[in-house]
């Protein structure tokens, strides 16, 4: 009777540590429509979807993936994982894994038409914008629009919101969900349309500007060259500023470029870690006759020598 | 005849337009009446005419997230669900009439002065790019105005009760006779 009992206790234990993958994924709104189209490529409709939400929701159901059941143990981030996510990763005895599956920018663009004579921006002049102390476009160098900006930015628990205002410095992000209360001028999209409607709406709007990944750009609006001056500070020159491209992502002279990540957590002490359904979305992403055409269909950089040019 | 006219004088703006302040909800064409419009891509939802309160709560609610789940849509793929800012008279009243919506996960929100018109363009004509798809997937609520180039604007059917209403589309008359089931009350 002890040996069923101890039986039974080993195949519960068994049963949590080996408990099915998360089946909805949360993780990069940027990376959403290029996991679903993975999920798709690979045949595992049936056993994941994947709801977006922020690289910071991702890599938080990460960081609890031990106690979670099911447990999500892969996250798409547009952003690295910071030092206290580490910590707190390292609490739950786990670390995190990286695997950079392409790289992209954050670009700022406006109306093409509306705006032809803005075609790049500092840091600062951005920064203005967005903390609302810029609030019509001829207090903005460059541009002949005399009329108010409408402007718009990703959620707080984005990966691309946190390049772009960590780079751009200077914004008070206090309470850490909500701060973009602090700029009542913004307008802020959540959820993982917004790539797409962000990008459609400096198309079509005039006076318009937001900041997105590459895959907002489209026809009709246009992205602007960037300077930092920042940091450090310094006055731009014509020649400091620096439009994205290929080369200017994958050398990083680009100053908003950035790589994009599929993390998975993996135990310290033990052999814990992706499994079934996830391990295949990850070696998926690791997989170029798969994951090529995705990256590029999303307009997306692989990594150079990933894919064939 | 009035606000065929204005619309047909809307449809006529060029694409890049300005928008000097932000609009909300307001609706003078319908004699201060306020309603909520239902916004779907036109060629991306090219058999979707109507639609139920239920059907809306579903839709907001993310009980159901594919298009084939709507009746009347020929798409077969995600339904991509678009609201406007929480403090917006728009949601006031979308929350008052449809009732009992907790809006899910597969809601993209916009907070902010602008939230309605983001999402009527967002609705609107596409420019021609390789990532039309995404959006043409799009149905977002608003504020009543002129649909504009490229939406359409659903009628709307209350089902709450039994048996349901008829389907009525957001016309000036309509809404002035409190016959469109988003009128403010």
């Amino acid at each position: 009777m002890k040996a069923i009992k101890l039986t039974a206790v080993l195949c519960f234990l068994g049963g949590v540590a080996n408990a099915q993958p998360h089946n909805h994924l949360q993780g990069s709104d940027t990376l959403a429509f290029y996991t679903r189209a993975l999920i798709d490529a690979l045949g595992l409709g049936g056993q994941l979807s994947y709801a977006g939400g922020g690289s910071a929701t991702g890599i938080r159901a990460a960081i609890t993936a031990r106690t979670d059941d099911p447990s999500q143990r892969v996250n798409p981030a547009s952003r690295f994982v910071n030092d206290q996510e580490i910590q707190q990763a390292m609490d739950n005895d786990l670390r995190f894994v990286d695997y950079v599956l392409g790289l992209d920018a954050v670009v700022i663009h406006v109306n093409d038409a509306g705006n032809s004579t803005l075609t790049q921006m500092a840091f600062s002049d951005a920064r203005n914008i967005w903390q609302c102390q810029s609030t019509t476009w001829d207090q903005v160098p460059g541009s002949d629009r005399t009329d108010s900006i409408i402007v718009l930015a990703r959620d707080e628990l984005s990966g691309t919101t946190d390049n772009f205002v960590s780079r751009i410095g200077g914004f008070i992000q206090t309470p850490p969900d909500t701060w973009w209360n602090n700029y009542p001028c913004v307008d802020v999209c959540r959820g993982d349309g917004c790539t797409q409607l962000i990008g459609l709406f400096t198309a079509s709007i005039g006076n318009a500007i937001g900041y997105t990944g590459l895959p907002g750009l489209r026809k009709g609006n246009r992205d602007l060259a960037l300077c930092n001056d920042t940091n450090p500070p310094r006055d731009c020159m014509d020649e400091d500023y620096i439009f994205q491209s290929v080369d200017t992502i994958r050398d990083t002279s680009y100053p908003l470029s950035r790589k994009l990540h599929m993390y998975h957590v993996e135990g310290i002490s033990d052999s814990f870690g992706p499994q079934g359904p996830q391990a295949d979305l990850l070696a998926g992403s690791m997989n170029p006759d798969v994951a090529c055409p995705i990256l590029a269909a999303n307009d997306f950089i692989p990594v150079e020598g990933f894919c064939p040019e | 005849m009035t606000s065929v006219r204005s619309a047909l004088l809307l449809c006529a703006l060029p694409l890049a337009t300005a928008i000097a302040e932000p609009t909300g909800s307001g609706n003078p064409d319908a004699g201060h009446r306020d309603a909520v419009i239902i916004l779907v891509n036109e060629a991306g939802n090219p058999g979707l005419a109507k639609i139920s309160f239920s059907t809306l709560r579903k839709v907001f609610s993310c009980q159901i997230n594919n298009w084939r789940q709507v009746p009347g849509s020929k798409r077969t793929d995600a339904i991509l669900p678009f609201r406007p800012d929480e403090s917006s008279t728009a949601m006031k009243i979308f929350r008052k009439r449809i009732g009992n919506v907790a809006f899910g996960p597969c809601v993209t929100s916009i907070s902010g002065p602008n939230s309605e018109e983001i999402i009527a363009s967002g609705m609107g004509r596409v420019p021609p790019t390789a990532n039309v798809k995404e959006i043409s997937q799009g149905i977002g609520f608003l504020g009543w105005r002129v649909p504009k180039e490229g939406s359409r604007a659903l009628q709307v059917g209350n089902d709450n009760r039994t048996p349901g209403g008829p389907f009525v589309a957001p016309d000036q008359a309509e809404i002035l006779k409190g016959r469109y089931p988003l009128t403010a009350p």
